[in-house]
Formats: structure tokens, C-alpha cells, sequence
């Protein structure tokens, strides 16, 4: 089974290499998105001669992983695993990740930091109650539970690369990117979940708020407009 | 309306259509994008000369004074164009997604075809 991590990167010139070193050791591909980085990220990649992707235009987190999908689709993976470059991710985590697209039990994986008890590291409280909150509107679209809405830590199977390579919803925020595939089988496995070492989160209090009720408002236009992408 | 007003309007509104005009033959206005503001430019000028129908259009509104009808006209004008303008931008911004996008899975591809050689 041919697996690729796609690790979206923007200034992430101090945590970069790490990410790609924890990878060692795992049996998988790697390709590290440079999201059109103001800092020295371009230069470390090359230095270090780690396998990227230059986007001469900063595309945000959905471009970036529409990106990662369609050079999967074209390299003919047969999984695609969303992996932040900043460090807060756990590599040890990826074949367990992985566990349930090989038994076909799902076609997207997701990592949850709130199942079992291995991610000590869940999140401020605030940004807790947004993501209660998506996941309740997702069950209630759904009629399906998916406990950690904003994880970046995700295993596509074949078809979900085909969707998202052609059909990425890189205007919405990415949790909608799970309601815009729920009609396919959606698993969710605890990880562990490490704080952003190195650099900034570009999230302030304010701009959470607005980003929840920019999330709110896109299920509800996405519920609107699109009744084919999910099983109302 | 004074007559000083009206030659006011009227050369400011010439000076507006020749900058207009100016700029389609330097190529920093598309003349797609230019019809729209030279319409207006038209529908101002014919104002000037036909203030007593546009006093009756603003009875007919309920709108007090023709200022305010010109305000009211203004204001509605500028939000269509606005709506446009952001609609064309974000028919431009998923363009220019994409081509990022081709470019760069492109430029990786002749990267990796120079590797193998």
C-alpha cells in the first residue's frame, strides 16, 4: 500500500525539519507543501533536501491540501495522510491511522484527540466548546459523530483523494471538508496530540470567534446548497 | 439647478469620461469594465438637461428633493458595482488557485524528470 503524508507548511522554518525527521522510520512518502512562506521555510527545504512543493501564492490550508491530494492522485497512492508541519502531530500514530483503510473499514480516518485517554494535550477550553459545537451540528446534518471536527491529523483512502484532488471545498474552513464527504465511511481512532512547539499559532481569541461563526455559517449554506455532498 | 452647477457637473463628468477613456488605451481598464462607468457617465449628463422628470421620478418615490434621488441612484450603483466587482474577484481567486496549483505540481514533475535523467 503505497502511503503519502502531505505536510502543509508555512513559516515553519524552526519545526520543519523535525516533522520530516519524525517521519523516519514509518515506511511512508513524504511531500512537504510550502505554502508560499515569508520566513526562511523555501531555503530549509531545499538545504536539507526534503521532497516539497513550492506554491508561489500563499493558497491557505485548503489549497495546500488540494494541492497534497491531486500530486497524490498523480503518483497513484493509495493513501493520503494530513500531517501538520509544526510539530504538533505524533508520526507514531500514522500506521494506526492507516489500520483502518487497509481493512476497509473506512475511507477516511480521522485522529481525535477526545477518544481514549492518549492526547493529553486537548485544547483551550474556549476552542473546545466551538468544536462541541461543530460536532453537534454535524451529528444533527448527519445523523453521524465525529468528536474532533477541527483535526488536521486525517488518512484519506483512494476515493477520498479523487474527491478532494478535483473537489476540495478550499473556500470553507476545513471542517467542512468532513461534512462534504460524510456520505462516505468516516472513522475516527485516538491519537496523541502534542502544543505547537516552535512558532505561532496564527489563531487569537477573536479571530476563533469569528472562525466558529464563519464555520456555523458555511454547514448552514453548505446544507442549503449542496444536499448531494452529504447524507442530510 | 444653477447653471453653474450643471457646467460644474457637466466638465467634471467629461474629465471623468476621458480619464476612463485614458485608461482602456493603456490597458489598465478592460473596455468590458469601463461600459458600466461610461453609462453612468451618459445617464448623469442626461440628468443635468432633464431635472423636471427627475423630480418627478422622486415625487413618485416619496424622496423630498432630486439630491437626494441622485444620492439614493448613487448608492444603489455602487452596490451592484461592488457585488460585481467581488464576484469577478472571486472568479479570479479560484483561478488563480488553480494555476498556482498546476504550476507548481508542473514545476515538481520537470524537477523529478531532471532527477531521473
Amino acid at each position: 500500500m503505497k502511503v503519502l503524508v502531505i505536510i502543509p507548511c508555512y513559516n515553519e522554518e524552526e519545526s520543519i525539519v523535525e516533522t520530516v525527521n519524525s517521519l523516519k522510520g514509518q515506511k511512508v512518502d513524504y511531500v512537504v507543501i510550502n505554502d508560499g512562506s515569508t520566513d526562511h521555510s523555501l531555503k530549509v527545504l531545499k538545504d536539507h533536501n526534503i521532497n516539497y512543493i513550492h506554491l508561489d501564492n500563499n493558497l491557505g490550508i485548503g489549497g495546500v491540501m488540494q494541492t497534497g491530494y491531486q500530486y497524490a492522485l498523480k503518483n497513484h497512492y493509495d493513501v493520503a495522510i494530513q500531517f501538520d508541519g509544526d510539530g504538533q502531530h505524533d508520526a507514531s500514530y500514522i500506521h494506526k491511522l492507516i489500520e483502518p483503510i487497509k481493512k476497509k473499514e473506512a475511507n477516511l480516518v480521522i485522529g481525535s484527540r477526545f477518544i481514549g485517554t492518549d492526547s493529553q494535550f486537548k485544547s483551550t477550553i474556549t476552542r473546545r466548546i466551538g468544536i462541541n459545537t461543530l460536532s453537534f451540528l454535524y451529528k444533527v446534518i448527519t445523523g453521524k459523530r465525529i468528536k474532533d471536527m477541527t483535526s488536521g491529523f486525517r488518512a484519506a483512502d483512494k476515493s477520498i483523494i479523487e474527491i478532494f484532488a478535483f473537489h476540495y471545498p478550499y473556500e470553507y474552513p476545513e471542517p467542512i471538508t468532513n461534512l462534504y464527504v460524510s456520505n462516505m465511511k468516516i472513522k475516527e481512532i485516538p491519537v496523541k496530540m502534542k502544543k505547537r512547539e516552535h512558532g505561532k499559532s496564527s489563531i487569537t481569541p477573536l479571530k476563533s470567534i469569528y472562525y466558529m461563526v464563519n464555520v456555523i455559517l458555511y454547514f448552514f449554506i453548505i446544507v442549503l446548497s449542496r444536499k448531494d455532498d452529504y447524507n442530510a | 439647478m444653477p447653471n453653474s452647477l450643471k457646467i460644474f457637473l457637466i466638465i467634471s463628468i467629461l474629465i471623468f469620461i476621458i480619464h476612463v477613456i485614458q485608461n482602456v488605451k493603456t490597458n489598465h481598464l478592460s473596455v468590458r469594465n469601463c461600459i458600466i462607468w461610461l453609462i453612468m457617465s451618459l445617464a448623469i449628463i442626461i440628468s443635468v438637461f432633464q431635472i423636471d422628470t427627475l423630480a418627478k421620478i422622486a415625487d413618485f418615490l416619496g424622496i423630498k428633493t432630486v439630491a437626494n434621488l441622485f444620492f439614493f441612484l448613487g448608492f444603489i450603483f455602487l452596490i451592484f458595482v461592488s457585488f460585481d466587482v467581488l464576484r469577478t474577484q472571486s472568479l479570479q481567486n479560484k483561478k488563480i488557485i488553480k494555476l498556482t496549483q498546476e504550476l507548481a505540481l508542473l514545476r515538481k514533475e520537470i524537477e523529478n524528470d531532471k532527477k531521473h535523467q
